[in-house]
């Protein structure tokens, strides 16, 4: 985060500092991909804290969300329905899906298989040269067909790699 | 020969697979240093990726025994999840157990060490327990059921050499009849030379080979000097002395005055 309102393209120095400072905080960033790189400026009010005006009957305004936009929208509109004679609907969206969602080695997917070996089939897995474990128990190959998912489990696939 | 867990392994020099600048510069390393044991390790494998089943096949291919480690493994329950992986994949009971408990040391969590030892140990692994060079650590490992023991004698990848002697030299008079590999820390043949020298069966190591300029090349003199160091312990050493001593005869020295 820097304090400037220049929204060209990333610098040399900005991207610098910030993969520096992943990969202090933990080596493995050293293999991450960058898939993209971006910049924007982000509104703001000289401390940093948004607020939320009623100017005239009829128009209120919400501003200077800053780098906290999504974390802090809910609290936002619900000050925004209290100056106004909104009422914010209290009834969710129905909890129905036809996918199972799972953590496959660190990775939200969403998947059609009930079963570790389906799962694996359906993630194009083959051969015998990995290992599996399920919410941090192994889970050996023989095993697999009958080992049933839940809604998220976690899945770790390991293979062979270098080693010291 | 030199025996681990019935094994007879002609070599006392054991190689790291990590690292290298190429699989091919690996491959070739790996023959150089006559090693007959080699260390993998198991990791995340992308869907629809080959790449462990590349390395496997490549490892394979070389004729030698792998040695699968646990690296990066912080707590007891990871490790004994990950030797039980590799035990599947890699089909065998041995395993290089690590349980990191410094982040900047790299240094062994020794309880943590001794806790998993001892659970893989009751479920038939033969445990090759990375480890300080402190000798109470190694009795309670031997404790666990470790037959084996594997000392740093300096932290992981540091090049450091044996950074305290006196350590390791108690490491092998207290326990004549265990074998035991120093493991991380070498940087130079010549450490592993002075390592041998003092009586350990063998040394595992990867970065000082893997890092050099020429790995092939520094895989052939580590094998080199992991052979002197050996002959030099069985044939006695000379033990130092502060004053000289000369080698030639004194009597029958001619007077010319």
């Amino acid at each position: 985060m820097i304090e400037s309102d220049h929204d060209g393209p990333i610098t040399a120095r900005s991207l610098m500092e910030l993969l520096n400072a992943a990969y202090a905080l933990h080596p493995a960033f050293g293999e991450a991909e960058i898939v993209e790189t971006g910049v924007g400026v982000r509104p703001a009010y000289p401390d940093n804290l948004p607020r939320v005006k009623c100017w005239k009957e009829g128009t209120i305004t919400i501003n200077g969300l800053y780098r906290h936009g999504f974390l802090l929208s809910p609290a936002m509109a619900e000050q925004a329905a209290g100056l106004s004679s909104i009422h914010l609907p209290t009834t969710h969206l129905p909890a129905w899906r036809l996918k199972m969602k799972l953590i496959v080695n660190g990775e939200a997917l969403e998947v059609e298989a009930t079963t570790l070996a389906t799962l694996l089939k359906e993630l194009d897995y083959e051969g015998g040269w990995f290992a599996t474990a399920l919410n941090g128990d192994v889970v050996p190959a023989a095993a697999r067909p009958e080992f049933h998912l839940s809604d998220g489990d976690r899945i770790e696939i390991l293979s062979p790699m270098q080693g010291g | 020969m030199f025996d681990l867990f019935g094994t007879k392994l002609a070599s006392r020099l054991l190689l790291g697979t990590a690292q290298y600048p190429s699989p091919a510069i690996l491959a070739e390393a790996v023959k150089a240093s006559g090693t007959s044991v080699v260390t993998v390790s198991l990791r995340r494998e992308i869907a629809g990726g080959r790449a462990g089943e590349k390395f496997w096949s490549l490892i394979r291919s070389l004729g030698v025994r792998v040695l699968p480690n646990t690296a990066g493994c912080h707590s007891v329950k990871e490790a004994v999840a990950t030797a039980k992986m590799a035990r599947e994949v890699f089909d065998t009971s041995w395993i290089k157990l690590e349980v990191i408990g410094n982040h900047d040391t790299l240094q062994p969590d020794v309880f943590g060490q001794v806790e998993a030892a001892r659970i893989l140990c009751d479920d038939g692994f033969d445990v090759f327990p990375y480890t300080t060079d402190d000798l109470v650590v190694a009795e309670r490992l031997l404790d666990a059921g470790c037959k084996v023991l594997m000392p740093w004698c300096a932290p992981i990848g540091s090049a450091l050499g044996p950074v305290n002697i006196m350590a390791l030299r108690s490491l092998r008079g207290h326990f004549p009849g265990v074998p035991l590999i120093v493991d991380a820390g070498l940087g130079r043949p010549s450490h592993a030379a002075t390592i041998m020298e003092l009586g350990f069966d063998a040394v595992l190591l990867n970065t000082a080979v893997a890092k050099a300029a020429d790995p092939v090349g520094m895989a052939r003199a580590f094998s080199k000097t992991v052979d002197a160091g050996r002959e030099a312990y069985g044939s006695g050493l000379l033990e130092p002395r502060d004053v000289a001593v000369p080698s030639t005869p004194t009597i029958g020295r001619a007077v010319f005055s």
